[in-house]
């Protein structure tokens, strides 16, 4: 297949999005080349204003255009309880559930030596000054139970526990709407080990 | 057991038909398997062994000859597909396997898409294959059991596990992750010539993870050996004419200068053993124990593992050992003992897995009769008895009690062709 230069430098760099496979990398670079030059340009300033504009917020780590975010300003939100997520897009996903009225802690990442990711180049030390300076009663880590998310969890336990606050982790269960008989033998033995009284 | 003569199983596994697409050296064949025993006869490299290879692919989900899945395609197809329908307790079932190379996005890639088809329905994970066609096989390598180095008695035995309970995957591929980034923290640290306190602190975290998983496997493998030992010793007992008696246990392996996995031959006995931490000591003891144990062991070896940037405790390192009449099997034990020793074993495998299937299994012979004389012959038999499905590979017939031929169905494979036989 021959593409002319522009054509072939576009497709290759939609590929390099996460699930972008060659088709649809295509798919987007034809799509890009039908629309009006106004709104291409238009697409452009955007990426671009996002990326000049959203940095993480000094405070909490988010994603947000104003320092510190629109979370971490609001005097509505409970400040004694920070909830820990691994990437903003967890933190997302928890408000959508707007149950939640405490502060949040993105770590933006897990543990994991073969991706050079030590608690060096996670937001570790950062949360520790704040529930040493911010009067924090309750920590909340709302992490994955993976490999790499369970060893972060055991690292961060370990800093936090010494500190006389109480460190939580959020449940793991069924699914709500779930069948019972369908769910994996794992994910019945954590939902049974994190039973609770009625 | 074995004093009873042929087993009186109510019901065996029974695979139908196998259909195999583009799969090694075959383009396309479908054969009828036999109720009783059928004999697949040909020359060497006609592809006896890769009809079992499919067959074991579609009951475990790999294949342990294949050191890379694309050399499973046949040389210049674009896909392969193994295909088999079985019945088991007494329904059909239809398990499949599907590799298809993918075009690369760089050239040079080499991607593969692998579909997995249970009863019609689609899944792209191997796992969903594992607990349906249960599958014990033969082999001439199975020898390595005694000679070879500890990782075969380590993945014989958790396979062993992964077909009576398929989860146990779960377990293997977290345990391995977790040594894997274990691994990769210990090189760090060892590169930066020091050890910080946040270096220990995450250290502390993995060791929790590899104790956590690693004690799962032992006590899993301790609990599968504790039920295979019994019925090994039986059958090596009736083979020796009660004149050899085994014992096995299980060792969290001790250190060794250097240790390669891969292939190893001779070195097989665990030495230095640490005292208390023998199958006989732990095999009553908690999950839990047995982690704290794996957490003092691995507080010990901190220093050496950090210089050799390597886990050096835990499952991944342990080892079975075997002794015949309290002497090591691989280092005393005649050739004849140890092939006797070897099918008790394997033989213990089927009882087993035929108590979980709740039926036999179905049996694959990839050119074993050979290597068995009449006496183990016999056994074999009177353990397959007439009520387990054998598929059985062979150069030719010759060698064979003739009760074996009994029924049988007979098929000769040339160069990727299967044809029927009749005698």
């Amino acid at each position: 297949m021959h593409f002319t230069r522009p054509l072939a430098k576009l497709i290759e760099e939609f590929q390099k999005f996460p699930g972008v496979g060659p088709k649809s990398a295509q798919r987007m670079a034809f799509h890009i080349l039908s629309l009006s030059s106004e709104n291409v340009h238009g697409l452009a300033s955007a990426i671009v204003d996002a990326k000049d504009r959203v940095k993480h917020c000094s405070r909490c780590f988010h994603y947000s255009a104003q320092d510190p975010c629109e979370i971490c300003a609001s005097d509505r939100r409970d400040r004694h309880t920070i909830c820990v997520v691994a990437e903003p897009r967890d933190l997302i996903a928890l408000e959508r559930t707007r149950e939640y009225k405490g502060s949040y802690h993105v770590l933006t990442g897990l543990i994991s030596p073969m991706e050079g990711k030590g608690p060096e180049q996670l937001s570790i030390r950062e949360l520790i000054h704040r529930v040493d300076s911010e009067e924090v009663k309750e920590v909340i880590l709302a992490i994955s139970p993976t490999v790499e998310g369970d060893a972060t969890v055991l690292y961060l336990n370990h800093l936090l526990k010494p500190l006389g606050i109480k460190v939580t982790r959020i449940a793991f269960g069924l699914p709500v709407g779930g069948d019972l008989e369908y769910a994996d033998d794992v994910t019945l033995s954590r939902a049974m080990e994190g039973r609770r009284e009625i | 057991m074995l004093e009873s003569g042929p087993k009186t199983l109510q019901n065996a596994m029974q695979v139908k038909t196998v259909t195999l697409s583009n799969f090694r050296n075959y383009p396309d064949v479908n054969v009828s398997v036999g109720s009783g025993k059928t004999f697949l006869i040909g020359e060497n490299a006609q592809g006896k062994s890769n009809f079992l290879e499919a067959v074991e692919l579609v009951s475990t989900g790999r294949s342990a000859r294949a050191s890379q899945d694309s050399e499973l395609i046949r040389w210049g197809e674009p896909q392969l597909s193994v295909q088999v329908i079985f019945e088991r307790m007494g329904v059909e079932e239809s398990v499949e396997y599907r590799l298809a190379r993918q075009t690369a996005a760089r050239p040079g890639q080499r991607l593969l898409s692998r579909q997995i088809l249970v009863n019609g329905v689609s899944y792209s994970f191997v796992k969903a294959l594992l607990g349906h066609l249960i599958t014990v096989s033969f082999q001439v390598d199975d020898l390595n059991l005694l000679r070879g180095g500890p990782k075969y008695r380590r993945d014989w035995i958790d396979g062993v596990i992964l077909r009576v309970r398929p989860t146990f995957l779960d377990v293997l591929q977290s345990f391995a992750k977790v040594i894997s980034q274990r691994n990769r923290l210990l090189k760090t640290i060892c590169e930066a010539k020091r050890v910080t306190v946040s270096d220990q602190d995450q250290l502390l975290a993995w060791d929790k993870q590899l104790a956590r998983f690693g004690s799962q496997i032992i006590k899993e493998r301790m609990r599968l050996l504790s039920e295979l030992l019994p019925r090994a010793q039986e059958n090596q007992s009736h083979l020796s004419g009660r004149r050899e008696s085994l014992q096995a246990d299980y060792y969290f392996k001790a250190p060794e200068p250097k240790e390669d996995d891969s292939r190893e031959y001779g070195n097989g006995v665990a030495e230095d053993l640490p005292p208390a931490s023998s199958m006989s000591a732990l095999l009553e003891a908690e999950e839990q124990e047995v982690a704290q144990i794996l957490m003092r062991l691995l507080k010990e070896r901190r220093r050496e593992e950090i210089a050799r940037k390597q886990s050096l405790v835990g499952p991944h390192r342990d080892d079975i050992s075997l002794t015949l009449n309290d002497s090591s099997a691989v280092t005393f034990a005649s050739q004849g003992q140890q092939r006797s020793l070897v099918l008790s074993l394997k033989l213990a495998e089927l009882e087993r897995l035929t108590e979980s299937c709740g039926e036999s299994p179905v049996l694959l012979l990839d050119d074993v009769m050979a290597e068995l004389d009449a006496g183990r012959q016999r056994l074999l038999m009177s353990a397959v008895g007439d009520n387990t499905q054998t598929i059985i590979t062979t150069t030719h017939l010759a060698g064979f009690e003739p009760s074996w031929l009994e029924g049988a169905t007979i098929y000769s494979v040339a160069a990727g062709a299967i044809e029927k036989v009749t005698l």
